[in-house]
């Protein structure tokens, strides 16, 4: 109910420090979502890397790289989502102020939210090809 | 004959070594599922080349099965490696001062009365050249001496075990293996390999089983013999390769004035089966014999090889395998595994055919032992068998240097540890033994093994696809292990623009492709060998 206020809001018109409390609240909602989403891109894709055999495999290093790009993608979509969509909707002054400290944070939480999901999602199944985002690879 | 068959083998003579070599393959294909067998090596020469690799291979077949009750492990069900082999060994050794030569073994030499009756005796069937060749490199295609002398060698070597005096290691075995034969009575198979165009094999097939059960006479002092329900088999393999043709000049020497000379084999092999279609002695003693012959031009053994003398025997005879000798392989095999014919009074004659056309020669699963079921079942073991040499050598790398079988580990064990355990030196050796049996790449260069020296010998398809044969680099690295065979319906499972590799390493995974009770795998590295066999027939699409 209170996503779809904000993005009433958005359409509507420019929030006021009235409504920055429950957009904050979204904000940081909206970042786990993010990173969770990110997340499941990031099992999908490393499923799609295939074993290779031979003396250098590649695949376990390509695993961990693309769960890094990922882990660097989430908080770097969820600030331009910010920047883009959210602050342009905000009116300048105090709501502005308040808000823009949770806009820079928000990123910082998608981030650290998608690489402890990497590791409990690594570690609980590490047989399987999410197991090499924090195995070492030999 | 009760339900447990005992199962004897002896391979004689350089030929007889090669299909040793093919046997042990075989076992290792799975071919001879949950059977053990007591192989004796019989030779007239301890360095010979095929004989030593034949050996080593059996010995590194053995290495792999062993466990710590066991040296050379148990036999299992439904699996590679699944044969439990037994060795042994016994060279008439010709290379001691006295032992040399006809005249030496026989000590005419040393008989003064050129009249004598055993002089007069020898002169009439040996010409002089005969009676003092060197006789460390094999009876030379004199069959005449070699049969008499091998008989010789056996029953004197089984005086000397009764009297237990100066008996060699080499030699215990062979008393090990006498005893193995008595005890196993009527349940006992034995089956021979061996040439009958050449010399060592030639002379022996004919006389083994006698001098077999005279040594066991003698050895038992008048109380022991193999039972008459015992059933002996052999292969009468004809002429199939040749090679340089002696010079004048290497037999002007003594020792080399008699050398085989492989125009002759076809005479030769004319003249052997003549001699079996009519010896009555041979005829009563062989329940079976499978005559095996080579329709094409025989493969020349010295090509590209710049040989100056003819090779009579020695460190230097390793001659490629060739198709013939897996057909003696396949032939065992019907022998040990069915009853037909093992109650006539007289020998039986077995053979098949396949169709030679336009200069090719095509093997199909079905040609080797036999139609329906087993075509099945050889397509299945052969197949399988050729992916994983393929995964090990091609996929891993293992052809070039690298311990492919600890590299294909080390992936299983991103998905099940049950294999930890498993060592470098298990892992190495089993490596070792896939280069035997398919390629390695010596600096750049094809070095073929077991089974691309058959495929070369073979002017057509055998079994699988030509690309699971490659010996191009470039199509060995993108060479896919679940596609060998033609058929579509064989390959494994696989994903678009991916192979079958990915989907091989995560079938792995599967409860289904644990090894079950009824394998037989007790140790780890049972287990592993089975849990690969089971995950490669997982793995094919139907």
């Amino acid at each position: 109910m209170n996503n779809a206020l904000t993005i009433l809001l958005f359409v509507q018109k420019k929030m006021n420090l009235r409504d920055i409390d429950g957009l904050i609240t979204n904000t940081y909602m909206f970042a786990v979502i993010t990173a969770i989403v990110m997340i499941g891109i990031a099992i999908l894709v490393a499923s799609m890397i295939q074993f290779q055999s031979g003396a250098n495999p590649k695949d376990r290093m390509k695993r961990k790289i693309w769960f890094w790009i990922l882990a660097v993608l989430t908080p770097v979509i969820f600030f331009v989502y910010n920047l883009f969509l959210v602050l342009p909707n905000i009116k300048a002054g105090p709501a502005m102020n308040k808000f823009s400290l949770h806009s820079g944070l928000s990123p910082v939480v998608a981030f650290a939210v998608f690489v402890i999901l990497g590791i409990v999602v690594s570690k609980m199944f590490k047989r399987k090809k999410v197991g090499n985002w924090f195995n070492k690879v030999n | 004959m009760s339900e447990e068959k005992k199962c004897f083998i002896i391979g004689i003579g350089g030929t007889g070594m090669r299909c040793l070599e093919t046997f042990t393959h075989m076992c290792a294909m799975g071919l001879y599922d949950g059977m053990e067998f007591n192989v004796l090596t019989l030779d007239t020469d301890f360095t010979n080349g095929n004989k030593n690799r034949t050996e080593n291979l059996i010995k590194d077949y053995n290495n792999i099965k062993k466990t710590s009750d066991s040296n050379n492990g148990t036999a299992s069900n439904d699996s590679f490696f699944s044969a439990k082999i037994n060795l042994f060994e016994f060279v008439t050794d010709y290379n001691a001062n006295g032992r040399k030569r006809f005249s030496e073994l026989t000590n005419l030499k040393s008989d003064n009365d050129d009249f004598s009756d055993s002089k007069m005796l020898a002169e009439l069937f040996l010409s002089e050249d005969v009676q003092n060749f060197d006789l460390s490199h094999g009876y030379r295609a004199q069959t005449h001496l070699g049969s008499y002398l091998m008989y010789h060698a056996i029953t004197d070597l089984a005086k000397r075990l009764k009297a237990g005096v100066d008996i060699k290691d080499g030699e215990k075995q062979f008393e090990e293996f006498l005893n193995l034969l008595y005890n196993a009575k009527e349940d006992a198979r034995i089956f021979v390999f061996g040439s009958i165009f050449g010399g060592t094999g030639a002379s022996s097939i004919p006389v083994i089983p006698k001098a077999l059960n005279d040594a066991l006479d003698i050895y038992g002092d008048g109380k022991m013999s193999i039972d008459k329900g015992a059933k002996f088999g052999a292969t009468l393999l004809s002429e199939y390769f040749k090679f340089k043709k002696p010079a004048d000049s290497q037999k002007s020497n003594r020792d080399n004035a008699i050398i085989a000379d492989s125009s002759f084999f076809t005479l030769n092999s004319q003249a052997a089966l003549q001699f079996y279609q009519s010896d009555p002695t041979v005829k009563k003693t062989y329940q079976k014999m499978y005559h095996i012959g080579w329709p094409i031009d025989a493969i020349d053994y010295s090509k590209g090889k710049n040989e100056k003398e003819t090779i009579t025997g020695g460190a230097a005879q390793k001659n490629q395998c060739h198709i013939t000798e897996f057909m003696c392989g396949c032939a065992a095999w019907d022998f040990f595994h069915s009853e037909r014919f093992l109650s006539e009074a007289e020998s039986v004659y077995l053979y098949k055919s396949v169709r030679f056309e336009d200069n090719i020669l095509n093997f199909s699963k079905d040609d080797f032992i036999g139609d329906g079921k087993n075509g099945e079942l050889f397509g299945k073991k052969f197949g399988n068998f050729v992916a994983f040499m393929h995964l090990v050598l091609t996929k891993n790398e293992g052809a070039l240097g690298h311990d492919g079988v600890n590299l294909l580990l080390k992936r299983i064990g991103e998905v099940t540890d049950i294999y930890s355990a498993l060592d470098q030196q298990y892992t190495s050796l089993l490596t070792k033994y896939f280069r035997s049996f398919g390629y390695t790449i010596d600096n750049g260069v094809f070095v073929p093994g077991w089974l691309y020296q058959i495929k070369n010998s073979v002017p057509g398809k055998l079994v699988l696809d030509s690309t699971a044969y490659t010996t191009v680099p470039k199509e060995l690295k993108k060479l896919d292990a679940g596609e060998l065979f033609t058929e579509k319906e064989l390959h494994w499972k696989s994903k678009f623009m991916g192979g079958s590799y990915d989907p091989f390493i995560s079938t792995l995974k599967d409860e289904d492709t644990l090894p079950s009770s009824n394998q037989n795998a007790n140790v780890t590295h049972e287990k592993f060998i089975a849990h690969i066999y089971n995950s490669i027939n997982a793995s094919i699409n139907n």
